[in-house]
């Protein structure tokens, strides 16, 4: 990964954005949120994230939607799904993202996925449950 | 031989011809209506006998044969008048008096021999052509209230009566001109024929009158089976298949297997009939046969008591699919001689296509069934994915953020934890409930179970109040109601409702602007608008507002539009008050709700318990 850019919060769900922004932010990552595809393109051509945490359903741009303009712009960059939907793994494997997070996961799950897929590019255990402590980053 | 003796003696020939013919139908089937009619023409046939065997030198013409002659020409009308009976009715006293008549002039022409008393041939002619006036007039009459193929006889029925007065007046004009006897003799055979073709029609001509109602029933049982309900299908095929007999009545009768009877649907009421072999609709059933009978006293009480004076016939087959006899279908006609024998196949071939008809309209029901069960299901896993969806999302914040506290505060026990995650983790766990609450009312909603005790509401005080409570700089709550306006409501339902669509109204209208709250009287409705400016709903999503789960896709935050089951739950309470709601909106203009209560007490099926009126 050559990017250095923030990890980028994707959800139309307020809440669960700003949580996960404020608990990366205090693990040491640089952050950022957006509500929707449409303002996530946005910001993904500004400040080209190293990462981003995708919810699926969302208004104006879907997480699908999201993924077909980056394809087609060849704007390559690790995805991680967030979905509540069962078919949480098969959306994304449809979109070509490195893993997924199925909700109602755990924070240690969320930490692990997104450290490994920062060091190793992908996320070989992505929706299964962390039985590790949580690695300690920062303060 | 001139063409004058060759005319008549074909003539002749005919009507003895017709007479061999309904002599053999009358011996084959002893029906009165067929012993009538073979009287009726033996009548002229015994006529042209007498004069055959007097040409021939076999019988010499004197007084006896003579009376014999007059005697058969005056019970010609006589029988006539039994034959309108047989098809139309005659009242009975008319049947006796005619008889009397006829019987005492017949005597008359035995006893007295010509010169016989002065008052015989007017009174002779008088009732002759009298009975022949009555029975034209009352075929004609009847053929206005008669369809199909039995219009079609008694037509040709009038015709004949219509040719014998004819033939009757050119016999009168025959010492005028000679060529009137052979007009006489004409209209005589062209009455024949076409009573001969009214009374008795053969088999081909009978299917021939029939065949366009049959071409109708079979059209219209094409397109039955899509015919939602049943019982509308049945009473199709009722109308179509009496048409065909040309009679005004017939029935379907199914069969039900757990009650073991024969169930009968007409306007809206059923009989049931058990299924005994001794009445014509039960062998019918019983023995899988058409027939043809007389309608039992019981038949007619169980299935038509209203119209038991018009019943005198009925024709019955069964209605039998795949080996299973689903039931009977009965013609029922006022008069037996309406029905020929050889209407048991046609009747036949109708309950077959009934039966087909019927198990088609089962099959597509059926399937319509399954199709519904798939779809309740369907419909099921669908809300709770939903639900399960839009739980987890809250959940997810709070389990997050609670681990990610837990996680803080072991690695330093001093750190302090911010006002914003409190109230955030707190916020949620109330969505969280909010969401919970919106399931189980949906789930009440769904089971009409959502309106509890009413009591008198005064509607315009608890608008007034909670516009108040919504009344913002953000958004200026405007409420316009009269003093007082009473109902009986659930009042925590009609509140939750009046909140909901205030809510509603503040969360759309994200850059703020006024809200209107318009209550009004129109005679014993309420009727409330709330009106809002905000981004409105756009013209195809409409219609699905008021759908489960249905959000605006012009809503940016998840985090505010709860489940889409907010709009769904208040039309429910709405509508569990006998009331209704409706929208009316342009995208980027506001939307304004609309909802209609009845101030007057509505039953519903929760409404058990009456309110005190002194509440």
């Amino acid at each position: 990964m050559t990017a250095k850019g923030p990890i980028l919060v994707v959800d139309d769900d307020s809440a669960i954005r700003a949580t996960i922004v404020e608990i990366l932010a205090a693990e040491g990552y640089e952050t950022a949120g957006a509500a929707n595809g449409a303002e996530a393109l946005e910001m993904i051509e500004r400040e080209a994230p190293r990462l981003v945490l995708l919810d699926m359903r969302m208004p104006v741009l879907d997480g699908w939607g999201l993924a077909r303009v980056l394809s087609e712009r060849q704007l390559r960059l690790p995805i991680l799904v967030m979905t509540a939907a069962q078919d949480a793994r098969q959306w994304a494997a449809e979109i070509g993202a490195v893993g997924c997070l199925a909700k109602p996961f755990d924070l240690v799950e969320l930490l692990d996925a997104v450290e490994r897929v920062l060091e190793t590019g992908c996320d070989a255990s992505a929706g299964h449950a962390a039985e590790t402590p949580a690695p300690h980053k920062g303060g | 031989m001139s063409a004058e003796p060759l005319l008549s003696y074909l003539i002749w020939a005919l009507f003895l011809v017709l007479g061999l013919i309904t002599l053999g139908n009358a011996i084959r089937y002893p029906l009165a209506s067929n012993i009538h009619v073979a009287v009726f023409f033996a009548i002229p046939a015994l006529i042209i006998l007498i004069r055959i065997a007097a040409a021939l030198g076999l019988l010499r013409p004197g007084l006896l044969t003579n009376a014999i002659n007059t005697s058969l020409l005056l019970a010609l009308p006589f029988v006539l008048l039994r034959l309108v009976d047989d098809f139309v009715g005659v009242p009975g006293w008319l049947v006796w008096t005619a008889g009397l008549l006829i019987g005492g002039l017949a005597m008359t022409a035995f006893v007295f021999p010509p010169p016989r008393p002065p008052w015989f041939v007017p009174l002779a002619v008088l009732s002759f052509t009298g009975l022949q006036l009555y029975s034209a007039v009352a075929f004609t009459h009847a053929t206005a209230s008669t369809v199909g193929v039995t219009r079609r006889r008694l037509r040709t029925i009038a015709l004949g009566s219509l040719l014998l007065g004819l033939a009757v007046l050119a016999t009168a004009l025959t010492p005028f001109a000679a060529w009137w006897r052979s007009v006489s003799e004409v209209a005589a055979l062209g009455a024949g024929l076409s009573y001969f073709a009214g009374f008795a029609p053969p088999a081909p001509l009978r299917r021939t009158w029939q065949d366009p109602e049959l071409r109708a029933f079979l059209r219209e049982s094409a397109s039955l089976p899509q015919v939602p309900e049943e019982h509308r299908a049945l009473e199709q095929l009722e109308r179509s298949a009496a048409a065909v007999f040309g009679s005004s009545l017939a029935s379907i009768a199914l069969w039900e297997q757990g009650a073991r009877h024969l169930r009968f649907y007409r306007d809206g009421a059923s009989y049931n009939l058990p299924p005994d072999p001794g009445t014509v609709i039960g062998h019918a059933f019983v023995y899988r046969r058409p027939i043809l009978g007389s309608p039992e006293a019981k038949t007619i009480a169980a299935v038509l008591p209203e119209r038991a004076a018009e019943v005198r016939a009925i024709l019955a087959a069964p209605l039998a699919a795949n080996g299973q006899t689903l039931g009977v279908i009965a013609i029922f006609t006022h008069r037996a001689a309406l029905f020929a024998n050889d209407d048991l196949r046609l009747a036949d071939l109708i309950a077959s296509q009934t039966a087909a008809v019927l198990e088609n309209h089962r099959l597509l029901a059926a399937q319509a069934r399954a199709r519904g069960r798939e779809e309740a299901s369907r419909l099921k896993d669908d809300f709770l994915s939903a639900a399960a969806h839009d739980l987890m999302t809250p959940l997810t914040t709070l389990v997050v953020q609670t681990q990610h506290l837990e996680r803080q505060l072991r690695r330093d026990p001093t750190a302090t934890v911010g006002l914003t995650t409190i109230e955030r983790m707190s916020g949620e766990a109330q969505r969280l409930r909010e969401l919970i609450r919106e399931l189980i009312d949906a789930a009440n909603a769904e089971r009409a179970q959502l309106v509890g005790r009413r009591e008198p509401v005064d509607l315009a005080a608890l608008v007034r109040e909670i516009g108040a409570r919504y009344h913002s700089d953000r958004h200026s709550c405007r409420v316009e109601a009269p003093e007082s306006l009473v109902g009986n409501f659930d009042q925590q339902r009609i509140g939750q409702l009046v909140r909901c669509l205030l809510e509603n109204a503040v969360r759309y209208s994200p850059d703020g602007g006024p809200i209107h709250l318009k209550l009004s009287q129109d005679g014993d409705t309420a009727h409330l608008a709330v009106i809002d400016s905000g981004i409105g709903i756009s013209e195809e999503e409409l219609p699905q507002v008021f759908e489960r789960f249905f959000r605006g896709s012009n809503v940016n935050d998840r985090y505010f539009a709860g489940m889409g089951l907010s709009l769904f739950i208040c039309r429910a309470i709405a509508e569990q008050h006998g009331g209704r709601m409706w929208v009316e909106s342009k995208l980027g203009s506001g939307s304004t709700f609309h909802l209609l209560l009845p101030l007057t007490q509505v039953s519903t099926t929760h409404d058990s318990e009456r309110p005190d009126p002194g509440g």
